[in-house]
């Protein structure tokens, strides 16, 4: 027997030219490039989605912390060492320890300091000129005075203020040393850092100093600490101070992150050098009653905790959407088997055997699997940046990433090239299994085993809506797997089921003995019949995505919601102001803005509420409330307020009834009180009680905190309070709340389902794709065969409209009534926070889900259009001939 | 080695089929041999058995029961790789579509080369059948620049490079014209004076009228075997 030229079947034409040859068939080319696209998405969104998820916590979290907190702060408090020197240790360790901090900035502090008859804080911190509004005066040795202070006690610069000592000193014969005052010149005089609404990023290192301790005050304990006045000087002035005032000061020498838009790799290495060189100043003899601080270990730790975790849930929907995308390959290898056969078939004469056809069509595809490679792992990069939590993301990730897309390809490739040569295996005259058997496993109802391990796997995953997670850098919620697995295999389970049913109903409703009313009904049932399978399949592939898509934006808009609704009912509304004094609505604001008085030690009978006195007629309004509570609108329950008799509302478990508020000096007020389940803004777990403003008495109105509750985006409103010149005390945001609380990585989850929306969508495009190819050349023939008839081309374009739109539609249909059924089964389950009212709120997409029917039906217009157009250009000659 | 050694040889083969539950038979109990150097015609009506019989001299079916031998081995005695490997080196096959048996972005020469390249032999030597096929002048034509007569003709000198123990031919002649009917005929006669053993499954009288011997089937039986 002769032996093959040298080289093999590999140097031979058809193999050598593969990769070129698939250009010739555009089509098939695309359908492969779409369907490994599909394949690789997944598999490479995992890695960057992860890191994105992790760089997300990180920055919800960095994003409330001071700067100089997150990076390294070392305190000297009474000047133990010389401060230049230790700047230099400080700046020599940082060098070789912690790369990534930026300058150090160093501040020289004398707190509680005597100036006449005041106590104050005294700070020097290098560049602070650039960072205070100065009001007079100018540069030079001396104090700068924050001009409420300056205006209380009428100086101005060019006066001097009188230092007391506070350094106590003892000679060797036991006798206490005295030093006189000194007197220190002002030199400038600058607005009150306190009346600034957003603190500039350079003070909050040391905002305790003029604002206070706010642990201290929200605690209630030391609350009437009283928050002293902030005198600033050079760092001269304050040396001289320090050594001729003989007043205590403490060094702080603080060096922040480079930059805070850290992943949390970088997190992590950055707060693992912080350490380190924290402990070699340590070490080399910087102790003693050196503190050193740094607040990023914890947060790196966290947000690598939650890219660990996320893992569990983010891993499985990857490899499930890989195993999707690798049947679609098998689709498209199956495809350019039926499309390749007549040149398949010549090789096989000629001894090609299956597996090397299968090589020649991974060859072919090459050049669209690299390019399905490219733009699927662009499309995965393009996702999570654009619809992931966060847009950082590491670079380890990103190798990780590109990892995962090469396997994926690889993998790709061989089933495609293993798909492609079982399918030649009939070609090459291998024997096919035998025909009783694939009749029995194709009417096997396999799928009920679906259900069952869904079944299976509901009851044996718990009860527990969502699982939380403890570790030494907190709790955190991860998304049970039940709530993806089971409703994912149910609803295979009915798209199967439901599929194989339609087929049967198809084919008993086609093969309907009644006449057909028209030739064009007559060829519709036809043509149904004789492509029930392929109809209902492609039914059925457009209604999985659709429905894995539709519960997907379900579960995130509920578990959004569900979140948003308890934020705002905690929160009270979109944005709570609590101002340092009262003060009036903004012009801007008004309509969506309510005053309220807040006091959270009153006394209700025997009992402690937290008041809210409010104005009945626009709070309602503004006040965030959901319906399904105490089945009532909040305009409703308010109504009693403005009763003549002196109404009240107050949560559980407050009874109604009369009731009597007592507070301070003022005169106990008898209310009649109605009490509903929940109000907005509790606080301590006290109950709420709603009063009207105008009812409360003078020392309520004295020592409550005022507040502004409004509705709306927060940057508006927030420019809104600063050019009203309001004194802002604290600025809170509903969504904050959120944001860093261990309730976020649900929504990561979430999001990254939503993105699967897209790669689903993608699944059941590539789906009717393949399947119009694949049936192109007899629907060619069929046009040619009754255009001779005498059918008019026109209504056979709207009989392939009606063939092709309506499995499509009633595929999208059944895919969102699907989703619909899932996310109202688990409906409980998408609560994170079963405690906390209003309970679950159900939201549906509608918007989305329209879209999404809108755009199938689009699609098949479109492609049905396109294709009749093709059919249209057919030469009736050339197709009976079959010349393709 | 006997010229029937060396071409094909169906002995008691069987081979049956089922359609619909029902077992329905291809092929009974048929003895048919196509010795090297002669054109072999099977003729029959449709559903005669004619395809099959093909199917099986090539490797690309088994039969039931009988031997099929091929330049004197015996297809059911190899495995897959070995049929692949009978099929590479003694078998052609032209289908009736010439369509079907080109590739199409191969021309004239590069169809041979490639032919010459699977079968071992010098890269040359296909291109020594083109002359007496009367398509020399096509060498660099593709498949689409040819008529349907010479697409068939450089079908049957690609299938023939080598040359192969045996040629098969489904209906060579099905989609041509008289014209072109003879100068595939002419063809397979210049491939079988080289000592190829020509088997063609054919309606058309024009080709079995001019073959060396004439196989008969009905009904999966021989029933008529002359010379």
């Amino acid at each position: 027997m002769r032996g093959m030229a040298h080289g093999g079947w590999l140097s031979l034409a058809p193999w050598r030219r593969g990769p070129l040859l698939l250009l010739r068939r555009p089509s098939v080319a695309v359908a492969i490039a779409v369907a490994v696209a599909v394949a690789v998405l997944p598999a490479a969104a995992g890695p960057v989605f992860l890191s994105s998820a992790g760089s997300a916590t990180l920055r919800a979290r960095t994003s409330s912390v001071c700067p100089a907190a997150l990076g390294s702060q070392v305190v000297a408090p009474e000047r133990p060492v010389d401060p230049a020197v230790l700047a230099t240790a400080v700046t020599q360790e940082a060098q070789a320890a912690a790369e990534g901090l930026g300058d150090p900035a160093v501040t020289l502090v004398s707190a509680a300091v005597a100036v006449g008859d005041n106590r104050v804080n005294i700070a020097g911190r290098n560049g602070f000129e650039a960072h205070v509004q100065r009001i007079a005066g100018g540069p030079g040795h001396g104090l700068w005075l924050p001009d409420r202070f300056a205006a209380e006690h009428g100086l101005r610069p060019g006066d001097t203020v009188t230092i007391s000592p506070n350094v106590e000193e003892w000679s060797a014969d036991n006798v206490r040393r005295v030093w006189a005052p000194t007197a220190v010149p002002v030199v400038a005089i600058y607005r009150d850092l306190r009346d600034r609404s957003g603190d500039d990023p350079f003070w909050c290192g040391i905002s305790t100093l003029y604002r206070g301790d706010p642990a201290q005050q929200a605690g209630g304990l030391g609350s009437d600490v009283p928050v002293l006045d902030l005198l600033l000087a050079d760092r001269a002035s304050m040396l001289a101070i320090a050594s001729g005032a003989h007043v205590q000061t403490a060094q702080r020498i603080e060096r922040a992150p480079a930059t805070i838009d850290l992943t949390a790799p970088e997190a992590t290495r950055l707060a693992a050098g912080i350490t380190t060189m924290h402990e070699r100043l340590r070490t080399t003899g910087y102790d003693g009653r050196i503190l050193y601080r740094t607040a990023l270990p914890p947060l790196a730790g966290r947000a690598a905790l939650v890219e660990r975790e996320l893992r569990g849930t983010v891993l499985p929907i990857s490899a499930g959407g890989l195993l999707v995308g690798l049947a679609v390959v098998m689709a498209a290898g199956a495809f350019w088997v039926r499309r390749r056969e007549r040149e398949l078939v010549v090789l096989a004469t000629f001894g090609a055997t299956a597996p090397w056809l299968g090589v020649k069509a991974a060859l072919e595809a090459l050049p669209a699997l690299t390019a399905g490679a490219v733009g699927g792992w662009s499309l995965a990069w393009l996702l999570v940046a654009r619809v992931g939590p966060s847009s950082d993301v590491s670079g380890a990730a990103l190798v990780q990433s590109l990892i995962a897309a090469g396997s994926a390809f690889l993998l790709a490739a061989a089933v495609l090239g293993v798909t492609a040569a079982l399918a030649c295996r009939p070609l090459t005259g291998a024997p096919a299994p035998k025909a009783r058997v694939r009749r029995r496993l194709a009417v096997a109802p396999w799928e009920l085993l679906l259900l069952a391990a869904a079944a299976g796997y509901w009851s044996t995953g718990g009860d527990r809506s969502m699982v939380r997670l403890g570790s030494q850098y907190g709790t955190m919620v991860q998304l049970p797997g039940k709530l993806l697995v089971v409703p994912m295999l149910a609803m295979l389970c009915l798209c199967v089921l439901g599929a194989r049913l339609a087929t049967a109903a198809v084919r008993r409703w086609t093969r309907s003995t009644t006449v057909a009313r028209s030739a064009v009904r007559l060829l519709y049932r036809r043509r149904l019949r004789h492509s029930a399978a392929a109809a209902v399949t492609l039914a059925l592939i457009t209604a999985l995505p659709v429905a894995v898509a539709g519960y997907g934006a379900t579960a995130t808009r509920t578990v959004s919601a569900t979140l948003a609704a308890q934020a705002r009912l905690g929160a009270g509304s979109d944005v709570v102001i609590t101002l340092a004094e009262p003060g009036a609505i903004p012009a801007t604001l008004a309509g969506r803005a309510t005053p309220v008085l807040r006091v959270d030690y009153v006394q209700l009978d025997d009992r402690q509420v937290s008041l809210l006195a409010v104005d009945p007629v626009t709070f309602a309004d503004v006040a965030f409330w959901d319906d399904r509570l105490d089945d009532t609108t909040l305009a409703e329950a308010t109504r009693a307020l403005r009763a003549p008799a002196k109404g009240a509302i107050a949560s559980a478990p407050v009874p109604d009834g009369t009731a009597t508020m007592t507070f301070g000096a003022d005169p106990p007020v008898d209310l009649e009180v109605t009490s509903l389940s929940t109000l907005p803004a509790p606080r301590g777990g006290y109950p709420v009680l709603l009063v009207d403003r105008a009812a409360v008495g003078q020392e309520v109105l004295v020592r409550a905190v005022p507040q502004l509750w409004v509705r709306g985006d927060p940057d508006p409103i927030r420019a809104a309070v600063d050019a009203a010149g309001l004194r802002v005390a604290s600025f809170s945001v509903a969504d904050d709340r959120l944001a860093g609380t261990f309730y976020q990585p649900v929504t990561y989850t979430f999001a990254y389902l939503s993105a699967l929306s897209l790669l689903t969508a993608t699944v059941a495009m590539v789906g009717f794709l393949l399947y119009l190819e694949s049936r192109l050349r007899v629907l060619r023939r069929g046009y040619a065969m009754l255009r001779l008839m005498g059918l008019r081309s026109a209504v056979q374009g709207w009989l392939l409209l009606a063939e092709l739109a309506g499995s499509l539609v009633a595929g999208c249909a059944a895919g969102l009534g699907l989703a619909v059924t899932a996310a109202v089964a688990v409906r409980d389950q998408l609560n994170v926070d079963p405690a906390a009212p209003p309970g679950t709120v159900l939201s549906f997409p509608w918007p989305v889900m329209a879209g999404l029917l809108t755009a199938v039906g689009c699609f098949a217009v479109l492609v049905a259009v396109v294709t009749h157009w093709r059919l249209t250009r057919s030469r009736t000659s050339e197709v009976l001939r079959d010349i393709d | 080695m006997t010229s029937t050694e060396q071409g094909a040889g169906c002995v008691r083969v069987s081979r049956s089929y089922r359609v619909d539950g029902h077992l329905v038979p291809a092929l009974v109990h048929v003895d048919v041999s196509a010795p090297a150097g002669m054109i072999t015609a099977v003729i029959g009506p449709s559903g005669s058995g004619k395809s099959t019989l093909l199917r099986l001299l090539t490797g690309m079916d088994s039969p039931d029961e009988g031997t099929v031998t091929i330049a004197g081995q015996d297809i059911g005695a190899l495995s897959a790789a070995g049929r692949a490997r009978l099929r590479r080196s003694r078998l052609g096959l032209v289908r009736q579509d010439p369509g079907d048996n080109l590739l199409a972005y191969l021309t004239v020469r590069q169809h041979l080369r490639l032919a010459a390249q699977i079968r071992g032999v010098p890269e040359e030597t296909g291109e020594a059948l083109l002359a007496p096929l009367g398509i020399d002048g096509r060498v660099n034509h593709l498949p689409h620049q040819l008529s349907g007569g010479e697409r068939q003709r450089v079908a049957i000198a690609f299938a023939a490079v080598g040359p192969p123990s045996v040629l098969v031919a489904d209906e060579p002649t099905g989609q041509l014209d008289h014209g072109n009917v003879d100068a595939v005929v002419a063809a397979l006669r210049v491939i079988a004076d080289a000592g190829v053993a020509v088997v063609a499954a054919t309606h058309d009288p024009a080709v079995w009228q001019r073959a060396d011997r004439v196989v008969r089937l009905q009904a999966g039986r021989v029933v008529q075997e002359a010379t």
